[in-house]
């Protein structure tokens, strides 16, 4: 599998922090953003392939984020990785064009395999 | 139908159902803690590391105490949300799996087990979501009360023309011989359930004439 970019965006610092060290020890190198502003100024200067987002955060939340980045970047593939979503969000999120909707905590080896997935879907595509 | 949704109850629900949403956080930020240890420990396979199974097991209960805390507050946050609002329409299947699990620990300390049947199809009924978990509680309760540790509640669903209807039958633990229709109408506790079941337009009957003990519920119609 080619190598891809992925951008981690959770306030919750300790977990996304954490969640980021045990993809690296899986050979991935994902950048983190603390808050939805923060995963927006990111994506000024660098595109990811996947994103995989929180919904409930201060700030701009995962839905209004989800919403942007698929107006300006519809090719980043958005997974949403949430505590409590309800189905309603969940709804809201699918409609938007979120790759998939899971909740924390993930078998990191099955997020893994799901983004690889989302990843696969992006470069066919593509092609 | 009778108001049963006070704000507090309300305000209550919208707190607890917040802080779950914490507690899931913590509970995720140890698993995945615990998880990138073991992902440590996996990586210096070879090198010498006194006491690595106890470790790793240590390890291991961490995980598991930790997804076991997940699921519970997910099923407290499950439940705070019930008091979203006042009537909705739900699947009974859903919200006496739910009674089931939140009763556990009640039924445990009565040394008395809990099964449930669910229907085979969805059974939609518009109520109070969190007057039927008290209503059924209170069934259940009613139930236990009265049995001798080790026996059985069997809750099974089904439809009875346009009633759902939920029986609950103490399979094991009560008194063959013991009129309990008597004392389900005449008890106090008895009471209360139909006074609670009354705001939900339901009604709750004891089983009779016959032996054993066996609570009906039934919404709708």
């Amino acid at each position: 599998m080619a190598k891809y970019s992925v951008l981690l965006v959770d306030d919750e610092k300790e977990y996304v922090t954490t969640l980021a060290e045990r993809m690296k020890i899986r050979g991935l190198e994902p950048e983190v953003a603390f808050s939805g502003e923060q995963a927006l100024e990111i994506l000024e200067n660098s595109i990811p392939d996947i994103m995989v987002l929180d919904l409930k955060m201060p700030g701009i939340d995962g839905l209004e984020v989800l919403r942007r980045v698929k107006k300006s970047h519809p090719q980043i593939q958005v997974i949403i990785l949430t505590g409590h979503g309800s189905e309603r969000d969940e709804a809201a999120a699918r409609s938007w064009g979120a790759f998939d909707h899971l909740h924390k905590p993930v078998d990191i080896n099955d997020l893994v395999q799901i983004m690889e997935r989302a990843f696969r879907q992006k470069t066919d595509a593509v092609l | 139908m009778v108001e049963t949704h006070p704000r507090e109850v309300a305000f209550f629900g919208r707190i607890t159902a917040a802080f779950t949403h914490d507690m899931r956080n913590v509970l995720a930020i140890i698993k995945e803690s615990a998880g990138l240890m073991e992902d440590l420990l996996a990586l210096s396979q070879n090198a010498a590391f006194p006491q690595k199974d106890r470790f790793a097991r240590s390890l291991a209960t961490i995980e598991a105490q930790a997804k076991r805390g997940i699921e519970l507050s997910g099923r407290l946050n499950r439940f705070a949300h019930s008091t979203d609002e006042a009537v909705a329409t739900f699947d009974l299947n859903e919200i006496l799996e739910q009674v089931v699990f939140l009763s556990g620990r009640f039924a445990r300390l009565k040394e008395v087990t809990l099964s449930l049947i669910p229907y085979a199809d969805p059974l939609p009924v518009v109520a109070s979501p969190i007057a039927l978990h008290m209503a059924a509680f209170g069934c259940l309760e009613c139930c236990w009360d009265r049995m001798a540790a080790g026996g059985n509640i069997s809750l099974s669903l089904g439809q009875k023309g346009q009633e759902a209807i939920v029986s609950f039958v103490c399979q094991s633990g009560v008194d063959d011989e013991e009129d309990y229709s008597g004392w389900f109408y005449d008890s106090e506790a008895g009471q209360a359930i139909q006074k609670m079941v009354k705001n939900l337009s339901c009604r709750v009957e004891c089983s009779e004439p016959g032996p054993g003990l066996a609570l009906i519920l039934s919404l709708g119609g």
